[in-house]
């Protein structure tokens, strides 16, 4: 039995470096490691933001500071202005380190390629209105149009190496650095050009091309499908959206929110008094917020405590230790970026399979009648390890199912995590 | 190695702890909320709040209320608020214990006319509406203003309301000057055009009845009858039912509209329950069906 899984992990691991090797892997990792500390700072930031200022939040309603805080919007504004500017930009910054490490590897100018592919980005998210100054689209400058913001930053990066000249190392810092401009002329007004256009079209067609919309629709369009097999799917395909950096958090959030099925398990719970035996118990709401996302998408808890437990690596450690209070309250993007776990194929296994497995055993415990369906709203940024405890009215077995379902997540995490432990090493061996 | 482990897995333990600790106050506040929301789910209470017109006060409904009470037996108790420019609310009158369709009139200290004025009322609506959600449980309510209080009420929905708890489930403007005093819609007030803005704000299952009052062909002496017209660019298509209805006749002066009998009997109709009620009126077979519990 060991053995055979230890040959599945080696075969595993010669995929994988295959994998790695390929220079567009190896820039899209590179360029998300580089956004870690900003990505960090705004989820501590949109952390305290909504777990102090926010009226609605987890800790004002426990703890009554509602008054308090009615006095101190600044704060709110303040903390809302970093988020924006950190998390809610990382797209763009990603456009730039991308363009600048394809550059670098093609020996092109870096900085000239990063600049334009922070320009193209932005061009790229630009809202083409009639009456107002410049105007961005919001979602596509977030974490859900990381995959774009690589994406553009990589194809700019391209456009220098067949377009521009070859970097010219010696400058003098006090010559003139036109001449190096000019080098890269060419590829400059190629991408601005092309991207210009595609960016009228985009708001001509007013069509966005972030997949979240269609995630919604579909899940307002299907707002009655209440069937197990819907909200695994629908699930997966979150995951999968996110796994790309296809889709951010503020959106999945909404999910199973609303829609005739919770309103009805709520109309349910409220009038015959309790949680048990609810109409719809295997919808979106009861199964994915709850036990489908501990920490995050993916069940990112589960992957900060097995590096705890397993990982060797100082990197990993350091970077689970500053993101594990935003992990806590679900905010996981500093450890999608950090790891990197974003396209990382060393993770697309577990982090696919852990909400599978975690919704899997939550709805098996409804079935059986060990626990009522989590029907009762919480509120926002309340702890992951919480949200079911709470969403039952404080039912102990749904709390002792979410610690389950972390601590299978983390068996699931472990093999892959000691693996990136012996990648590493052979990487150092060589 | 063993070192960076330990340190890991010791602040693990810390916070696991403190969200330990968090359990019990967390499991308090559920309680406590499900025990409120239940309450308010199961709450028979609907009352019908009104908002009088530029300056009226609370007062202004007292004659209409005694005429309703009249036609029903007196089942209808009355309570006033009156909404300070200091946000202060002060109260007159009561809620009868087991009176499922109290009247509540909420007036203004600020009961002046114009847009800067509405938009200030509306906020100071919304105040008086928090505190009565707070005080009493009801899930949902019923909606009438006179002239102005219709305006106050669409900026309150537009702008304030938004409680998932709580359905608004009728509205009846009577003589409300959505354009002001404009007589023609090609020419739009700031407020008529803010108001068609943010429209999409309107709850879509509420239905909105929208009564003009004419003494000739133009108007009811202050308000032209386009002017109230003008509310189906705000709800028509937004709200689930949009009815507009002309009242002439003997009292269909501007200020009488809310002592107007016709208008008394569509109150009775289209806004207040229909259970156990002494009516007087014959019911008309097109009559909305009764949503009561």
């Amino acid at each position: 039995m060991n053995v055979k899984k230890q040959s599945i992990m080696m075969r595993l691991a010669q995929h994988f470096n295959r994998f790695q090797s390929a220079a567009v892997y190896q820039i899209m990792q590179r360029s998300l490691t580089l956004l870690f500390p900003f990505v960090l700072i705004g989820s501590i930031s949109q952390l305290i933001q909504l777990a102090l200022f926010n009226r609605n939040s987890f800790v004002v309603n426990v703890f009554h500071l509602s008054n308090w805080l009615s006095k101190r919007n600044i704060f709110q504004m303040m903390f809302d202005s970093i988020t924006s500017l950190t998390l809610g930009i990382v797209a763009a910054l990603a456009a730039m380190c991308a363009a600048r490490y394809t550059a670098k590897r093609y020996k092109r100018d870096e900085q000239l390629a990063s600049i334009t592919g922070l320009i193209a980005y932005l061009i790229l998210a630009l809202r083409l209105t009639p009456n107002e100054g410049l105007s961005f689209n919001s979602e596509m400058l977030g974490m859900g149009g990381l995959f774009f913001g690589l994406l553009v930053g990589y194809l700019t990066g391209l456009a220098f190496k067949k377009l521009g000249r070859p970097h010219r190392r010696d400058l003098p810092l006090n010559g003139s650095a036109v001449g190096r401009s000019l080098d890269s002329m060419w590829a400059i007004l190629l991408v601005l050009g092309v991207i210009l256009g595609l960016s009228v079209l985009l708001n001509w067609l007013a069509i966005s091309i972030l997949p979240d919309q269609v995630i919604l629709r579909l899940q307002s369009l299907k707002a009655n499908q209440t069937g197990l097999l819907f909200t695994l799917g629908t699930g997966l395909a979150a995951t999968s959206l996110t796994f790309f950096g296809l889709t951010s958090m503020p959106t999945l959030a909404q999910f199973g929110r609303e829609g005739i099925a919770s309103s009805a398990n709520l109309n349910y719970a409220f009038s015959h008094h309790t949680a048990w035996h609810v109409p719809y118990p295997f919808t979106l709401g009861t199964l994915y917020e709850p036990f489908g996302a501990i920490g995050g998408t993916g069940g990112t808890l589960a992957l900060v405590i097995a590096v705890f437990i397993f990982s060797k690596q100082r990197d990993y450690h350091l970077i689970g230790r500053w993101s594990l209070l935003p992990v806590l309250f679900n905010f996981n993007s500093a450890v999608l970026v950090g790891m990197p776990v974003i396209g990382n194929g060393l993770y697309v296994i577990p982090f696919l399979l852990v909400p599978l497995v975690n919704m899997g055993i939550a709805s098996a415990a409804v079935a059986l009648n060990l626990m009522p369906s989590v029907v009762f709203t919480v509120p926002l940024g309340t702890p992951g390890l919480l949200q079911a405890f709470m969403g039952t009215n404080g039912n102990l077995v749904a709390l002792a199912v979410t610690v389950l379902n972390v601590v299978v997540g983390v068996m699931i995490y472990k093999p892959f995590v000691q693996l990136a432990d012996q990648l590493a090493l052979v990487k150092e061996a060589a | 190695m063993a070192k960076l482990r330990k340190k890991s897995l010791w602040l693990l333990v810390i916070s696991l702890a403190l969200i330990g600790g968090l359990m019990w106050p967390a499991a308090q506040w559920s309680r406590q909320s499900v025990m409120t929301l239940a309450k308010r789910h199961d709450s028979r209470m609907s009352p019908v709040i009104f908002i009088p017109g530029s300056s009226a006060t609370q007062n202004r409904f007292d004659e209409l209320v005694a005429k309703l009470n009249a036609n029903r037996g007196n089942r209808h108790s009355l309570l006033k608020l009156t909404v300070h420019e200091n946000n202060q609310i002060s109260y007159s009158g009561e809620i009868k214990p087991r009176d499922n369709e109290p009247f509540i009139v909420v007036g203004f200290e600020n009961n002046k006319d114009g847009y800067s004025n509405i938009q200030k009322q509306a906020k100071w609506f919304s105040l008086a509406f928090t505190a009565l959600t707070k005080k009493y449980q009801f899930n949902n309510f019923k909606a009438v203003g006179h002239s102005n209080g219709g305006l106050i009420y669409t900026a309150f929905l537009e702008d304030y309301f938004n409680r998932d708890d709580i359905t608004v489930k009728k509205l009846m403007t009577i003589g409300s000057p959505y354009n002001f005093s404009e007589t023609s819609i090609t020419h739009k007030s700031q407020m008529l055009t803010d108001f068609i803005k943010k429209r999409k704000n309107i709850p879509t299952n509420l239905s909105m009845y929208s009564i003009a009052g004419t003494e000739n062909f133009e108007n009811d002496g202050i308000v032209p009858a386009r002017s109230v017209e003008a509310g189906k660019y705000i709800y028509q298509g937004q709200v689930k039912h949009y009815t507009e209805i002309t009242v002439t006749g003997d009292q269909a002066q501007h200020s009488d509209l809310p002592q107007n009998q016709q208008i008394v009997a569509l109150l009775e109709q289209y806004i207040l329950s229909k259970k156990n009620t002494r009516n007087t009126q014959p019911t008309p077979k097109d009559s909305t069906p009764s949503e009561d519990q």
